[in-house]
C-alpha cells in the first residue's frame, strides 16, 4: 500500500519538478482534444438535425376515389401490418377538405363551390416510419395495390438527405480519426521529451537495480495524470463554449434556434467520457513506450 | 570474479570494433584502473560488466555466470550486487542527500528503520554525517561525489564500477575520493575504475589495464600510467 502511495507521491513530485515539460504535455493533449472536440460537436449536431428531420418525415398514401369503405380499411390494416410503420392516421375526404379549408382562414367561402359540387379531395393514410431509408421500400410495396391512387413522400428530398447524412457521418469519422492519430503522435512526442529530460533518473534507478515495473510505474502514473488533466481542461472549455453557443441562440428569437441543435447533455456527456478515457490511455501508453525505450536492458 | 573471454564489441553502423579480442580476469577484492585515451573502449568495457548490452562475440562472466544468459528480472538482481559511480555524479536534484542514498535501498523495498541505520552508517564512512538534510546543489563537487559513492555502496555491492569518478574534481578533492575508494576496497569490494587521471593512477600503484582503440595493450600489477 505504501509503495502505491509512494508511486503517486513520486509522480506528483515529478510533475512539480518538471513543471514546464508537464505543462507542455497538458497543453498538447488539451489543444489536440479541443480540435477533435469541435469537429465532433459539429458532426454530432449535423447527425442530430438530420435524425430529427428523418424522424418527422411523413408519407401520404392516397386512396382512389371510388373505393368502397371495406377496401380502404383493408389497405389500412395492410399498412399497419408493415413492421417499419410507426404511426398511422386516416384522413377522410371530409377531413382533407376541412384541413384544406383551414389553410384559407377567413377566405374559406372560396371553397363553397367545391362543397356543393362534391368533394374532389381523396382520402389518405398518413404514416411515419422508423427509418427514412425504408420509405422507398414501403412505396414500392403499396404503389401497385388496387385502390391506391398515389403515394407522396418527397423522394428526391429524402434521398438527398440520406446521402448528405451518410457523407457527413463518413467525413466526420475520418476527420476525427485522422486528428486523433495526429494528436496521438504529438502527445506521445511531448511525453517522450518529458521522459528524455529525465533519462538521468532512469539511469540511476536502472543501476541501483530497481525492477522495471518500479521504474515505469511513476512515469505511467505521471503520464496518465497529465493526459487526464489535459483532457479535463479541454472538456471544461468545450462545455463552456457549447453552453455559450446554445445560450446565444436562445436569445432574441421567437422560435429558439437552439431547439434544433443537439441538447447539451447528449453532446457533452459522451465527449467528457471519451476524452477523459483517451487522455488517460494516451498519457499512460505514451509514457510506457517512452520509458521502455530507455530500459531495453 | 569478472572474466572477459575473447570479447568483441562492435556498435551498429561502426566499422571499427569498440573492443577487440579482450581477455581479462579480475579477481575478487582487486582494485583495477582502466586507462586509455578517449574512444579506447573504457566505457564499453564497463557497460559490458553492467550488462547494458551484450558483446558482439565472446563471453563476459561475473562469478562464473555468462552475462548473455542473464535475462529479465535477473538482470536487475545482478545489478544490485554492483554499485556504479559516474563522473557527473547523477544525483536526483529534488531529493536530499539522505533521500538520494536511501533511494537505492527503497527500490529494494527495505524497511525504513534499516534504511535509516544504513544511510547514517554509510554517510559516516564517506565523511558527510552532517549533510543528510542538504540538497545536492548545496554541496561541493567532492561532496556530491561522496554522496554518489555512498549511494553506490549502500547495498553492500561485491563490485564497484567507477567511470571517471575524479574527472570533475580538483587534485586535492580527487585524492580524498581515491582514499575513500581505497578504504571501500579494503572492506572487500572489487573496484574497476576507468580514468584519465594520471596523478591518481601514479599515486595509488594498483593494477592498470591499458586500452587503445579497442585493444588491450597493457596489463600490469602496480603499474603506472603509460
Amino acid at each position: 500500500m505504501s509503495m502505491i502511495l509512494n508511486f503517486f507521491r513520486d509522480a506528483y513530485l515529478n510533475i512539480k519538478r518538471n513543471l514546464l515539460m508537464s505543462m507542455a504535455s497538458v497543453i498538447s493533449v488539451m489543444a489536440a482534444l479541443i480540435i477533435v472536440g469541435v469537429i465532433a460537436i459539429i458532426a454530432m449536431n449535423v447527425t442530430f438535425i438530420v435524425d430529427e428531420v428523418e424522424s418527422n418525415l411523413e408519407m401520404k398514401i392516397y386512396m382512389a376515389d371510388d373505393q368502397p369503405e371495406a377496401s380502404v380499411e383493408e389497405i389500412g390494416s395492410r399498412i399497419q401490418a408493415n413492421a417499419h410503420v410507426t404511426e398511422l392516421a386516416f384522413v377522410s375526404k371530409d377531413e382533407a377538405l376541412d384541413e384544406f379549408a383551414s389553410w384559407f382562414g377567413k377566405n374559406e367561402q372560396l371553397l363553397q363551390g367545391y362543397a356543393e359540387q362534391g368533394n374532389p379531395l381523396p382520402s389518405s393514410y398518413v404514416i411515419k416510419v422508423d427509418n427514412a431509408e425504408n420509405l422507398d421500400q414501403i412505396y414500392k410495396e403499396f404503389i401497385n395495390i388496387e385502390g391506391v391512387e398515389d403515394i407522396v413522400y418527397g423522394q428526391e428530398y429524402v434521398s438527398a438527405l440520406l446521402k448528405f447524412n451518410k457523407m457527413i457521418n463518413t467525413v466526420s469519422i475520418v476527420v476525427v480519426l485522422i486528428l486523433s492519430i495526429i494528436s496521438l503522435f504529438t502527445i506521445y512526442n511531448t511525453i517522450k521529451l518529458t521522459v528524455f529530460a529525465r533519462r538521468g533518473d532512469i539511469d540511476i534507478m536502472k543501476y541501483v537495480g530497481a525492477g522495471k515495473l518500479y521504474i515505469k510505474m511513476p512515469f505511467i502514473l505521471e503520464g496518465s495524470m497529465l493526459g487526464v488533466l489535459g483532457a479535463l481542461v479541454a472538456v471544461l472549455l468545450l462545455r463552456n463554449i457549447y453552453a455559450m453557443v446554445l445560450g446565444s441562440l436562445k436569445l432574441g428569437t421567437v422560435m429558439p434556434l437552439s431547439a434544433s441543435l443537439a441538447p447539451f447533455g447528449l453532446v457533452i456527456g459522451p465527449i467528457s467520457y471519451w476524452f477523459l478515457l483517451y487522455g488517460f490511455i494516451i498519457g499512460a501508453v505514451g509514457s510506457l513506450i517512452s520509458v521502455s525505450k530507455f530500459l531495453r536492458t | 570474479m569478472i572474466k572477459f573471454e575473447q570479447v568483441y564489441k562492435q556498435y551498429k553502423g561502426n566499422e571499427q570494433c569498440a573492443l577487440e579480442d579482450i581477455n581479462v580476469f579480475i579477481d575478487r577484492g582487486e582494485f583495477v584502473f582502466l586507462v586509455g585515451p578517449s574512444g579506447a573502449g573504457k566505457s564499453t568495457f564497463l557497460n559490458l560488466i553492467l550488462k547494458d548490452f551484450d558483446p558482439t562475440r565472446g563471453t563476459v562472466y561475473v562469478d562464473d555466470v555468462d552475462l548473455s544468459t542473464v535475462k529479465g528480472n535477473t538482470v536487475q538482481r545482478m545489478r544490485r550486487r554492483m554499485g556504479v559511480v559516474f563522473q557527473e555524479f547523477k544525483l536526483l536534484e529534488g531529493k536530499t542527500v539522505y533521500e538520494n542514498i536511501g533511494f537505492a535501498m527503497e527500490v529494494l523495498r527495505r524497511d525504513k528503520k534499516t534504511i535509516q541505520r544504513r544511510v547514517m552508517r554509510v554517510l559516516q564512512l564517506v565523511g558527510l554525517e552532517n549533510a543528510a538534510a542538504k540538497y545536492p546543489q548545496e554541496l561541493s563537487g567532492g561532496e556530491r561525489q561522496r554522496v554518489a559513492i555512498a549511494r553506490a555502496i549502500i547495498n553492500g555491492p561485491d563490485i564497484l564500477i567507477c567511470d571517471e569518478p575524479t574527472g570533475n574534481l580538483d587534485p586535492r578533492t580527487s585524492l580524498g575520493i581515491m582514499k575513500l575508494l581505497e578504504n571501500i576496497n579494503k572492506l572487500g569490494t572489487t573496484i574497476v575504475m576507468a580514468t584519465h587521471d594520471k596523478p591518481v593512477v601514479d599515486a595509488f600503484k594498483k593494477r592498470v589495464i591499458i586500452l587503445e582503440r579497442g585493444h588491450l595493450i597493457g596489463d600490469r600489477k602496480g603499474g603506472y600510467f603509460y
